[in-house]
């Protein structure tokens, strides 16, 4: 099974009306390259975050691989937020004591990934290719649930990036594989494909 | 060979003890019957020790000269475990020390010890494979832990061989319904406790949450018959003379199974309604655990062979037919 996650592109921050674009028109081109990317590898399975800045970069990935994209709440990024305002730890380092009244602690976030993940190994076959379109936190927990650590090593993840893990049970290298990570694309090179990491991209 | 099994009157430990004297090994049981019985190793030598008196085991193991020892003993339950946490660190880690010690002292060159699951603790993306990170929720699955550590020291200080064998749930009894396991009124263990309910002997079978985010809501384990467990041990015993690497090993069948997907297997086999009362989850409970078995099939043949139905029939046949079991 392999699996693409792919970050939402970007979007407005801050208030905004329900019924607008939730993307900037630089996030929606940042997600047609990354569906143009995606289509070429004929993914078999699209889900998606509910959250709309994710819904609509999987609107968009649905237009382009001809996938109904299905809403797995599982996929939302962590709700980290203060009801009250004040200001909170980062949640990697307070892992395990109770957030606020309706966030949720790291701890809590990572079971959720790793039930939605466990899910998807269960139901594995050799050739699905899953796009899971989801958050920053989620790259992070993904990666921390393989690799542990904790929290000394955080992600980069630019909007729209893709990171490409393959699972292969019984696989005596290591149940999975890596294959790329934050692969994003640089605007100017949309139509030849080209991906830089997003370090250089900012560079 | 000459195999030292401490815990062998205990559930695993009998069945193994079985299979090993099947195999024409030499076995000396040691054992202070907190919870194992005498009646289940009936057809080899018994001495009623405590592992914490190193002195008793002293002179067991100078007596006997064991060339391999399986370490069974230990208190096992997580819940029980936040209670009594001293207890637990006690008879799981100074016993465990004390029979390492033991071991270096008289050149033991094989040990397998009993690990669980537990050591895996949660979050975790199943199927879990022994490279996963340990992430223990209770002392219990903190003293397994420590202990594989402790023996990966030992072993690497005398070159003794080990596997530290992580088993998933073990359930089931012998197919005759000779052995099986003692499970009374405090027990938590799935299988005999839904049985219990399932004959009357307890009002309602508790099911410690329905709002996991599995399909049935209920959590997901991976149960594996006593029978093959017991196999893996005489299997990974005489593999590692073939001096291969040491290190974890998961015995699992791989397959995950809720909760109500097992009393409905029980239904099937018994033909009866098990009353069931849904209560919150419990704390240090994973909603989700399964086995990758893979490596203990490429490293020492084995593999699981009894299915799921299998498992409940015997724990069934067992339970009905020796009716002291749940007491
Ligand atoms: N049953 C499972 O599903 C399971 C899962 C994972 C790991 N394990 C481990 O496997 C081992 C055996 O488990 P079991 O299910 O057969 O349990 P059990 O309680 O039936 O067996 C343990 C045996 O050790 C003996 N014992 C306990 N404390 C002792 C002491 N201080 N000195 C001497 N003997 C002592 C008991 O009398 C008993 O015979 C344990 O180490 C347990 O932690 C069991």
């Amino acid at each position: 099974m392999h699996l693409y996650l792919l970050r939402h592109a970007e979007d407005r921050s801050g208030e905004h009306d329900p019924h607008q674009d939730r993307l900037t028109e630089r996030g929606r081109r940042q997600a047609q390259a990354a569906a143009h990317w995606l289509a070429k590898r004929r993914p078999t399975e699209l889900r998606t975050s509910v959250l709309p800045r994710a819904r609509q970069t999987a609107d968009i990935v649905a237009a382009h691989t001809g996938l109904v994209a299905r809403e797995d709440p599982r996929l939302n990024e962590i709700v980290w937020a203060s009801f009250e305002g004040e200001l909170l730890p980062h949640p990697r380092e307070n892992r395990l004591y109770p957030p606020p009244p309706g966030a949720e602690s790291w701890h809590v976030f990572m079971t959720r990934v790793a039930t939605c993940m466990s899910e998807l190994c269960h139901q594995a076959s050799e050739d699905q290719r899953i796009v899971l379109v989801t958050h920053s936190g989620f790259f992070d927990a993904v990666n921390e649930l393989l690799c542990g650590g904790a929290s000394r090593v955080e992600l980069l993840v630019a909007h729209a990036g893709i990171t490409h893990w393959q699972y292969r049970p019984g696989d005596s290298g290591g149940a999975w594989l890596l294959h790329q990570h934050n692969v994003t694309f640089a605007p100017q090179s949309l139509l030849d494909h080209e991906y830089m990491s997003a370090a250089e991209l900012s560079a | 060979m000459r195999v030292l099994v401490t815990g062998g009157a205990g559930y695993v430990g009998s069945f193994t003890v079985r299979r090993l004297l099947a195999a024409g090994h030499d076995v000396v049981v040691v054992d202070n019957l907190s919870t194992g019985r005498r009646e289940a190793v009936q057809r080899c030598r018994l001495h009623v020790v405590d592992i914490l008196d190193i002195a008793g085991m002293g002179s067991v193991f100078e007596d006997f000269r064991p060339e391999a020892v399986i370490h069974f003993a230990a208190l096992k339950s997580s819940e029980e475990s936040l209670r009594d946490i001293s207890t637990y660190f006690s008879v799981n880690l100074t016993g465990t020390q004390n029979v390492l010690t033991l071991c270096a002292r008289t050149g033991v060159e094989r040990f397998v010890f009993s690990s669980s699951c537990a050591v895996y603790g949660t979050p975790q993306i199943c199927p879990v494979d022994e490279s996963a990170p340990v992430r223990p929720e209770s002392p219990y699955g903190e003293t397994k832990y420590l202990c594989e550590r402790m023996i990966a020291s030992y072993a690497q200080a005398t070159g003794m061989h080990y596997a530290n064998l992580r088993y998933f749930n073990a359930a089931g009894a012998a197919d005759d319904a000779s052995l099986g396991e003692y499970a009374g009124s405090t027990a938590t263990q799935l299988l005999p406790v839904a049985i219990r309910a399932t004959l009357g002997l307890a009002p309602t079978l508790r099911i410690f949450g329905n709002d996991y985010p599995t399909t049935d809501g209920t959590a997901l384990r991976d149960y594996i018959h006593v029978e093959d467990l017991a196999e893996a041990h005489v299997r990974v015993l005489e593999g590692l003379q073939e001096g291969s690497e040491s290190g974890p090993v998961n015995l699992g069948r791989g397959r995950p199974v809720s909760v109500r997907e097992l009393i409905d297997v029980l239904r099937d086999v018994s033909g009866k309604e098990t009353p069931v009362f849904m209560a919150p989850r419990r704390p240090g409970d994973p909603g989700l655990s399964w086995a990758e078995p893979g490596l203990a099939l490429r490293r020492f043949g084995w593999r699981a062979e009894r299915a799921l139905d299998h498992i409940v029939r015997t724990a069934w046949n067992w339970h009905t037919s020796a009716p002291a079991s749940l007491e």
